[in-house]
């Protein structure tokens, strides 16, 4: 996907409740607080299975060919593990949940009451 | 900021026409067996998912058990005991019909999707010996080991096998799809279904789907009065999308539902006061029974419903001496004495004995199957585990064998919700249905969690099924009937009104503001004036901010359709409020202005639609349903014969088998 650095503009569209079909959409990508998903650009085959197996539809595939797909709504990721689970090489892609949910553990303790 | 081109094709404007005999709205699990249930008939079948149908819906990502499978070989009880006692434990607040065919025909739909290549059996022997496992048939049960009718099961493997079969049958899947209107024909004031107005989430194209019966399959509500910008995924238990587009759309067409005024306090938000599902340490659904200790590592007793306490691990699954048996899931809080089954020492009690927090779930000291199955089966079969939790706590290094797992709180949410932050959850409400599962519209149905008081992954399974039956007979009979033209363009002009705008308000603002005044104006306890200040400012949002709203691409309108939508079911909830002029424990609903607890007259479902734009009120018995198992077999016969070949091997239903 190229990203185009302009300022982000609305395209122009007719005023007709069709909508204008000549029209380009554009995307401008929301700050978000974490990072659920991170590829590794080097495992990465650019498939695309994620993007397809994303039920929220979190991944826009990219316009270069053979490139991960861009996480482009990272705060709307539900953290369901299907895009790893669909992935066919090992560890080029991981989800982890947000800091503040990963859950404390610590070694087993025995007390007697 | 920075902009991308959209990769996606700008279809907005196309249009193009689908028809089909059955139409299901939804490729969850209830929309997937609605769809195979009518391709089986041999009828033509359009699913319309607004994800990816492989892997979408609450269970998309996997379940890892299936209750009230009655008819199972192993089975100890019967589907009118179960369903029966549902009912009674919900104080009749219930959706008997529904709970009746999880019961009857759960089990069928498991044979199913073993058949489609789904794995509900430990096929590979990694439990053999273990106690919740059968040597003959090595299915594997949860909960109570002496009566067998909940299933652990290997759900990841279960929508690509739904997926692969509705191709299989030729079901035209259209993924990527939000329906977004019913449409109705009216012939001498009486309306019926026609079909559905879809739009695609990624181009824009318009999808008008005509139909002889259409079925509603979609979510339950939610993001009502939760909501986190930063984090929208997180807000709810359920997928983002699933936001209860399908009780909005049902409102708009004048479809009727129940129980709308019933909601809980929070019990899951991962964007804030809970963890993440089966995520901390607990013992209940998935982790049930889990060993758990205090801070000190003294373990934590269990009990049986008389306050006895249980020595060792297996006791926790049985039911107690003179008990037949007992109820755990998905919508089992707090059961009354009847139904209770083992649970931890009560928390006051705990406090008094001097048990310190925080508590922790302790795997360690469980038997070697017992802990492989909760860590590594059932967390890792379930949805959002086998990557999040299962993958990711190993790789930190957790350990079950070494490792104790943190618990927040005192209940198995791992969550500290206020009064006012509520969900729809515990059997919330929905469409109102008859035998049949049809709605108030001749020519539409309902399944899964678009039904009043639904619950779990065979809930939706077996009435997806039933329903997906049920349309199809009427499809047979029903002809097409005309879509008016002015319909549909009226539901375009709505749908692409936000791209249309070249700057305005972002769909999260909307969202943010429902939910605000959900929690200020429907909070835990409600009265008649701040209802009523809660539907002006809702009109105020409508008429001034939804014409603010302005998106740059579809993806972004479907979102803002999506609040659009919780917009249209807020205000059905607080009508719904508004119409319970009594307070109801079952309900969790409580008037200021009407304390009377549960009044003898009010002791029924209110239900309510729009019609002209006015709400009508109605009042159904609680037990309009009538005796279960008369009423179902009375209107499934075919169904009957059909299953004892297909299913039972010719000798007699489960019922029979177990009865």
């Amino acid at each position: 996907m190229t990203e185009k650095q302009k300022e982000c503009e609305r395209p122009g569209r007719d005023g007709g409740c069709g909508g204008n079909a000549a029209a380009e959409f554009f995307v401008c990508p929301v700050p978000c607080s974490v990072r659920p998903i991170v590829y590794d650009d080097s495992a990465c085959i650019g498939c695309g299975r994620c993007a397809e197996v994303c039920q929220v539809d979190v991944l826009v595939p990219s316009l270069e060919k053979g490139k991960h797909p861009l996480v482009m709504f990272p705060g709307e990721c539900y953290y369901c593990g299907s895009c790893v689970m669909e992935c066919p090489v090992p560890g080029a892609i991981r989800l982890v949940h947000p800091l503040m949910n990963q859950a404390k553990f610590v070694p087993v303790r025995r007390e007697e009451k | 900021m920075s902009q991308y081109q959209w990769p996606y094709e700008n279809e907005v404007g196309r249009e193009e026409e689908v028809t089909a005999d059955v139409l299901v709205l939804g490729g969850g699990i209830a929309g997937c067996y609605a769809a195979i249930a009518a391709a089986r008939k041999g009828l033509s079948v359009a699913l319309v998912e607004k994800g990816a149908t492989i892997r979408s819906g609450a269970a998309g990502s996997g379940i890892d058990h299936w209750e009230s499978a009655c008819t199972n070989p192993c089975s100890k009880v019967t589907p009118k005991e179960i369903a029966e006692a549902y009912v009674d434990e919900q104080d009749h607040y219930s959706n008997g019909i529904a709970h009746y065919i999880e019961c009857r025909e759960g089990y069928d739909r498991l044979l199913d999707m073993e058949s489609f290549g789904g794995k509900i059996r430990d096929t590979e022997d990694e439990f053999k010996g273990a106690e919740f496992r059968d040597e003959e048939t090595k299915l594997m049960f949860a909960y109570d080991y002496a009566n067998r009718f909940t299933l652990r099961v290997w759900g990841t493997t279960f929508k690509p096998a739904l997926f692969h079969e509705l191709k299989r049958l030729g079901v035209r899947i259209f993924d990527r799809t939000e329906a977004t209107a019913l449409l109705l024909s009216e012939e001498n004031g009486e309306k019926r279904g026609a079909g559905a107005v879809g739009m695609n989430v990624r181009t824009g194209k318009i999808t008008v789907f005509h139909s002889r019966s259409t079925i509603l399959a979609m979510s339950r509500p939610a993001r009502i009065w939760l909501f986190h910008p930063d984090l929208p995924g997180l807000c709810e238990f359920r997928p983002p999308q699933s936001i209860g587009s399908g009780h909005a759309m049902g409102w708009r067409a004048g479809i009727e539902f129940t129980m709308m005024e019933k909601s809980v306090k929070g019990e899951f938000s991962a964007s804030g006061r809970s963890f993440p599902p089966y995520a901390a340490g607990n013992n209940h659904n998935t982790w049930y029974a889990a060993t758990m200790v205090d801070a000190r590592g003294v373990e934590i007793p269990y009990v049986d419903r008389d306050g006895r306490e249980l020595s060792g691990v297996s006791e926790r699954y049985y039911p107690a001496k003179g008990q037949k048996f007992f109820l755990k899931g998905g919508v089992i809080d707090n059961p009354k004495y009847e139904y209770r089954g083992p649970e931890t020492l009560d928390f006051e009690e705990l406090m008094r004995r001097g048990y310190r927090l925080p508590f922790y779930a302790d795997l360690s000291r469980m038997p070697e199957m017992e802990r492989r199955v909760i860590w590594g089966m059932m967390v890792g079969e379930e949805g959002k585990t086998k990557i999040p939790v299962l993958q990711n706590y190993t790789e930190r290094g957790f350990d079950p064998k070494l490792h104790m797992l943190q618990s927040y709180g005192s209940g198995w949410q791992s969550a500290s919700f206020l009064p006012q932050e509520r969900q729809l959850f515990g059997a919330p409400g929905g469409v109102m249905h008859d035998w049949d599962l049809q709605t108030n519209i001749e020519g539409i149905y309902a399944a899964g969690d678009q039904l009043f008081a639904s619950d779990c992954c065979g809930f939706a399974a077996a009435t997806g099924y039933y329903a997906g039956r049920k349309a199809a007979e009427y499809a047979r009979k029903a002809p097409l009937r005309e879509i008016l033209r002015e319909n549909v363009e009226r539901e375009k002009k709505r749908l692409y009104a936000p791209l249309l705008r070249k700057e305005g308000m972002d769909w999260r603002e909307l969202n943010m503001a429902i939910s605000k005044a959900m929690q200020n104006y429907c909070g835990e306890v409600k009265c008649r004036d701040l209802l009523l200040e809660g539907l002006s400012l809702l009109k105020s949002y409508r008429s001034e901010a939804v014409p603010q709203i302005c998106c740059h691409n579809p993806h972004e309108l479907m979102r803002a359709h999506e609040v659009f939508d919780i917009l249209d079911v807020s205000e059905m909830i607080l009508h719904a409020c508004l119409l319970r002029e009594s307070s109801s424990e079952p309900l969790c609903f409580m008037r200021s202005d009407f304390p009377q607890v549960d009044p003898e007259e009010d002791r029924r479902f209110i239900t309510l639609r729009q019609e002209n734009g006015e709400v009508i009120k109605g009042s159904v018995p609680l037990d309009y349903f009538g005796d279960l198992e008369a009423e179902y077999e009375k209107r499934n016969r075919d169904y009957i014969d059909e299953a004892r070949v297909r299913y039972y091997g010719g000798i007699g239903t489960g019922k029979e088998e177990n009865g």
